[in-house]
Order: structure tokens, then sequence, then C-alpha cells
């Protein structure tokens, strides 16, 4: 509730009083200082009309110098109420005087000129009158004291009607109204009634105008209420997506830290709160480069998603975790945060692998097949063409492999391939071994040497090492032998098919002068 | 106006010559020093302001009430007043010690006899009744 001086009918009744009260103040000494005006004139006309009176008698008294008669007048005009005394002068000077006449009050003194009784124009002396300026003074004021009281009391009634007035019509009204909008709540729906009488006033209109406004703050609730409504319920949505959903889902703030993570990215990076984490890049393997990355991702306006597989450091296990990552960029209002989307891809990246190896190797020896063997040594090819060096191919036929197979079995001959597998891995170092065929192995040596010594060495070492006995069954034991045919490129031939051929006849070569050596292709006349 | 006024006074004139030449005269005693009166004095002394003449020398006035005509023409003449407003004045100053009012006298001999014994007399005569014994000190204009 307002306090009750506050409000507004007080407020009006207490301006219309001291404004009524100001007035009637005004009024009052205006109407004061003018009735007593008023009352002055009145009775200095009044003094001039006792003059005239006596003027006739004073002039006779005059004429004849009749001082009983002087006497009787000034005396009889003492009387008066108004006159404190009265003095006839003559030409040669005062002649009679009442009792109360005193000269040296000479500023208030009335003059009144004596005419000759018969003579009209001659003046034959002057009568004096003393105001009686104590009595009408009184007399002035009371009538002004009367004139302001009544005013005071007229201001007063004014006042007083005018406040009931502006109560009844105003603010007694307007108090109704305000007391009935105080319980107004919003959303209810029930408006104020137009006051009786006031229809057609400001105060009509006021009514109509709150109930105007309550409908609409109303519609406006209501629509904000569903709206939010709605909002919650997609919030709430979107809230069971972000916590649910199976990805890490994670926001990191200009520093990489991490603000806000799911379920699912805790999950993942085994860590039980983001709270006090290194930065994000530190989580990963690829530390260095991943910062690297965040920092050009914010840099690069262009760039706005990238996806990429990086392996995760578990905080719980040292064993990494494959993840595929989708970095967004998400401007804020005042920085630029990223958000990362993480998937586990480990169980799949490594049967991917696994898939790619089996594709790619040869089961029994662990070695590359024929057919990845062939794109490694043409990658090998464009690499010898780029850094201009030379390139050689090694065709290993073994030499009494089927008589192993024949007499000791398939194990046997599958673990003498094993065995001269892994020493052809020990002998060939960077260059790359191949199971080419049955009983076929070749080798890809990169940097050859000019004059081909290293390679000779090579092949003699392979040739010593093959015929090394082979541990098949227990301290069974058996041997086998080797031709090897060796191309060089570009010496041999400029594509691979000319290279394998020109090793190929040169194995073949060797098979036939008696197996056990090695033979570097002869340069065919079409060759460089 | 002007013009009724004039033919007023001229129709006057032609039937009553007699009248107009009814002159009235304010006389002393024969022996009286006073040769002349200005309208001044006489007004003074016929209203008891003055009891002497200029000269110093007592004065008595009889009032020449013989013929009421002729005194209402002396007073409207002297001061301008009917003899009504006349008593009024004297009314007033009835009980005043110092005037009197001057003594009536209707009697024409009575006046005369009055006159010629009273050296400090005055009075007022019509033009009809002059008297060697009278001297007069002033004349209204008829």
């Amino acid at each position: 509730m307002i306090p009750n001086r506050q409000k507004l009918y007080v407020k009006v009744a207490v301006a219309i009083a001291v404004g009524a009260f100001l007035a009637a103040v005004v009024a009052c000494l205006y109407f004061f200082w003018d009735a007593r005006e008023t009352k002055l004139r009145e009775v200095k006309n009044q003094l001039g009309q006792i003059a005239l009176t006596v003027q006739k008698t004073a002039s006779v008294a005059l004429y004849v110098k009749d001082v009983e008669l002087g006497k009787e007048i000034v005396e009889g005009l003492e009387v008066n109420d108004l006159v404190a005394g009265a003095l006839l002068t003559a030409d040669s000077g005062d002649w009679v005087s009442s009792r109360g006449f005193v000269a040296d009050d000479v500023l208030q003194v009335l003059e009144f000129d004596i005419p000759h009784p018969f003579f009209a124009g001659e003046v034959l002396g002057k009568l004096r009158l003393l105001p009686n300026n104590e009595y009408i003074q009184s007399r002035a004021t009371e009538v002004a004291l009367k004139q302001a009281w009544m005013l005071v009391l007229q201001s007063a009634l004014i006042a007083l009607l005018v406040s009931l007035l502006v109560h009844k019509t105003l603010t007694a009204p307007l108090n109704r109204l305000t007391s009935n909008f105080e319980n107004i709540k919003p959303g209810d729906n029930n408006p104020l009634s137009v006051p009786k009488y006031h229809a057609q006033d400001e105060i009509g209109s006021l009514v109509r105008g709150i109930n105007q406004l309550v409908a609409n703050l109303n519609q406006s609730i209501e629509k904000e209420r569903s709206l939010r409504q709605r909002t919650e319920l997609l919030e709430r949505k979107f809230r069971l997506i972000f916590e649910r959903a199976s990805a890490g889902i994670c926001l990191i703030d200009p520093g990489n830290h991490v603000l806000v993570a799911n379920e699912a990215f805790q999950r993942l990076c085994g860590t039980e709160s983001i709270d006090n984490q290194p930065a994000l890049s530190h989580w990963f393997e690829e530390e260095a480069e991943l910062a690297r990355f965040f920092d050009e991702l914010r840099g690069n306006a262009n760039l706005n998603h990238v996806e990429m597989e990086l392996q995760l450091r578990s905080q719980q296990s040292d064993q990494l975790k494959w993840v595929h990552c989708l970095f967004s960029k998400v401007e804020d209002s005042t920085q630029t945060l990223i958000e990362v989307m993480m998937y586990d891809i480990t169980e799949r990246t490594y049967r991917e692998r696994m898939i790619r190896f089996e594709a790619e190797h040869d089961p029994l020896t662990q070695l590359k097949n024929r057919r990845s063997g062939e794109r490694l040594l043409v990658d090998m090819m464009r690499k010898a063409d780029q850094t201009r060096t030379l390139m050689g191919v090694l065709l290993i036929d073994l030499d009494k492999f089927k008589p192993v197979n024949d007499i000791y079995g398939h194990e046997a001959g599958d673990s003498v391939l094993k065995t001269v597998a892994e020493r052809l891995v020990k002998l060939a170092g960077k260059g790359i071994t191949i199971r080419w065929g049955g009983d076929e192995f070749l080798i890809g040596i990169p940097d050859v040497d000019e004059d081909y010594n290293k390679l000779r060495q090579l092949a003699q070492e392979i040739l010593v090492q093959i015929s090394r006995p082979v541990a098949i069954r227990g301290s069974l034991s058996c041997e086998v032998g080797a031709s090897v045919g060796i191309a060089i490129y570009p010496h041999h031939g400029h594509t691979l098919e000319a290279l394998l051929e020109a090793a190929d006849v040169a194995m073949y070569e060797v098979k036939e002068q008696g197996r056990g050596s090695f033979r570097i292709g002869r340069i065919s006349s079409g060759a460089a | 106006m002007k013009i009724l006024i004039i033919s007023l006074i001229a129709w006057l004139l032609v039937f009553f010559p007699a009248r107009a030449d009814d002159a009235l005269y304010v006389v002393v005693n024969a022996k009286n020093g006073i040769e002349n009166l200005s309208h001044h004095e006489v007004v003074d002394i016929f209203m008891g302001r003055d009891r002497a003449f200029p000269d110093g020398n007592k004065v008595t006035v009889f009032d020449n009430s013989s013929d009421t005509e002729t005194r209402a023409l002396f007073y409207r003449q002297l001061v301008n007043r009917s003899l009504a407003q006349v008593s009024s004045y004297w009314a007033r100053l009835q009980f005043s010690a110092r005037v009197t009012q001057p003594r009536e006298v209707d009697q024409r001999q009575a006046l005369l006899e009055l006159m010629n014994s009273t050296p400090s007399g005055i009075t007022f005569v019509k033009s009809t009744e002059l008297d060697p014994a009278l001297k007069v000190v002033y004349k209204f204009d008829p």
C-alpha cells in the first residue's frame, strides 16, 4: 500500500489548502489595506461634510466676530467622534478653538475655507479640523479586520468545497481504481470495471486503457509461457542428445582447455572430471601437430570443419585409442571456441590394418605378396627416377626345393620357405623382400652403386645364406640352393616388365649353367 | 433668452417709469461727518458687523419697515437675500450678546423724527421720502 501522505487526494487537499491559505493571506492583506484606505477616505469625506454643515453658521459667526457662536460651533464639532478638535481662524489669525485642538499636529489637520456670508468669492477665515485619528484608525481597522475575517472564512469554505469536489470526482474514483489495480494478478482475466458516471471522462478511458494493457499483457504472457514450454522441451531433447550421444563431444576455449564435455567424452578419455586438465592437444599422441592445427583453425576464416583420425592417450591405460575427430569452429560473441566430436575407431582401425596386411602379405612367410610387391617396386622405380639413382632387382629361385617337398613333405617345404624368407629379410636391409611365386623370391634394392659391387656382394651373401642347412623336424635338416638373376633399373629396362624379364633371363642362364650362382642381366641392344 | 430679458426690461421701462426712478438711498443725520459709504461698508453696518462709522463714531441702525416692498427691495439690493433669509440670519445671532438686530421702525414720521434726534442714526429711504434733514451717503443703482 501507498503511505497515506503520498496519496493523491491527500496531496490535492493539502495543495488546495496551502493555495487557499496563501490566497487568503494575500487577499486579506490587500483587502485589509484597501478597506482601511477606503474607510480613511470615507472619514475624510465625512469630515468635509461635517465642515460643510457648520460652514454657514461659522461664516455668520466669523462675519460678526461672535465669539460665543464660534465657541458653540467648535465645541459642537468636537462632540463628533471623528473630530478631536476644531479651530476657527480669521484673517487676523486664530480666533476660537476647542479644547481638544492641539496645533502641533499640523500635518493631519484638515482645512476648510469659510466664505463671506454675503459676498461670494470672499473668504473670511478657515475652519481647521483635527481628525480623531485614534478613533478613525480603530474604526478602519475594525472594518478591515471584519472584512479580512470574512475573506478567510470564505477562502476556507471554498477550499473545503473544492477539496470535497476534487475528492468526490477525481481522487476517490482514482483511489478505488488504484486499490482495484493493485489486486490485478498477471494472467488473470478479470478487467477493472469503469466507475459509475465516469464512462465518458478521463478516468473511464484510463480504466479502458488499463484493461486493454492487461489483456495485451496476458496475451504476451501466455505466448511467452507456451514458448518457454517449447523451449524447455527442445532443450531437454538436445541435452539428451548431448548427454546420451555415443560420440564424445566437448568444447574447448582459446587456451585449448575443455570447457564442457559429455559423458561419452569422459568415458572415451577415461577422465573423471574435465576440471584441472591440461590443454586438449596434450591428450593426443600427435600433440605438437594438433596444437598447430588448432591455431590454424582459429586463424583461417575459410576453415570451418576438419576431420582427422588421431591417437588418444587414455588416462587409464597405456594403450592408445584411435579416434575419429571432427573439429568445428564455434564463434562465440567474444571468442572463438572449437567443438570437438570424437568416435572411438580403435577396433575398426586394427581390423582394417589386419585386412590390409592380409591382403598385401603372403600368409606363410609374412613377406609382401607378388601383387603388393609389384606396386612397391614401381614406387621404388619412381623414387629412383626422382633421386637419379640406380635400383636393382634380384630374382631368387630356390634349387633343389622340389625334392625337399617330395621327400619330407609340404610342412618341411613350408618351414624351408619360412627360414629362407627370414634370412632374405635380414640381408635385404632397407630393400623390400617379396615372395614372388612358389619357390621364387624377389628383392628390390634402392641406391645401387654404379659398378654394382655392393649388389654383387649382396647376391653372393644371399647364395651363402640360402645354402646353409635348414632344420625341419627335430635334428633333421636339409639344404637348398638358389639361382639369382639380377637386373638394374634403368640399365636393363624402363618398365617393371622389362626389368623382370631381364632378371628372369639372367636367372635362367644361371640355371642352365649349373645353378648355385648369380648373374647380372645383359643389356639388350634396345635398352639404354 | 437675452433678447427676452432685454424686451422685458424695455417693457418695464415703458409701463412703470415712476418705479424705475424709485431708487433707494442710504441716509444718515445731516450733521454726520460721513459723506460717502461704500457698498461693503453699508453691508457691514446693516448686518451688524460694524457698530461704528469708518470715522470711528458710533452707529445706530434703524430698519425702515414702513413699507415691506421697499424693505424687501433694500435687502435684495444690499445682500441679495429675501426678508425671510434676513430674519433667519438674525435668528442665528439671537443669543449673541455682542450683536443685536437693528431696531425696526414702521412709521415714516417716527423714523424721520428718530433720524433727526439721533446723530449716529442710519437708515434707508425711497427717493420720495428724502428730506433735507437726511444726508445721502449711498445710492443703490435703480
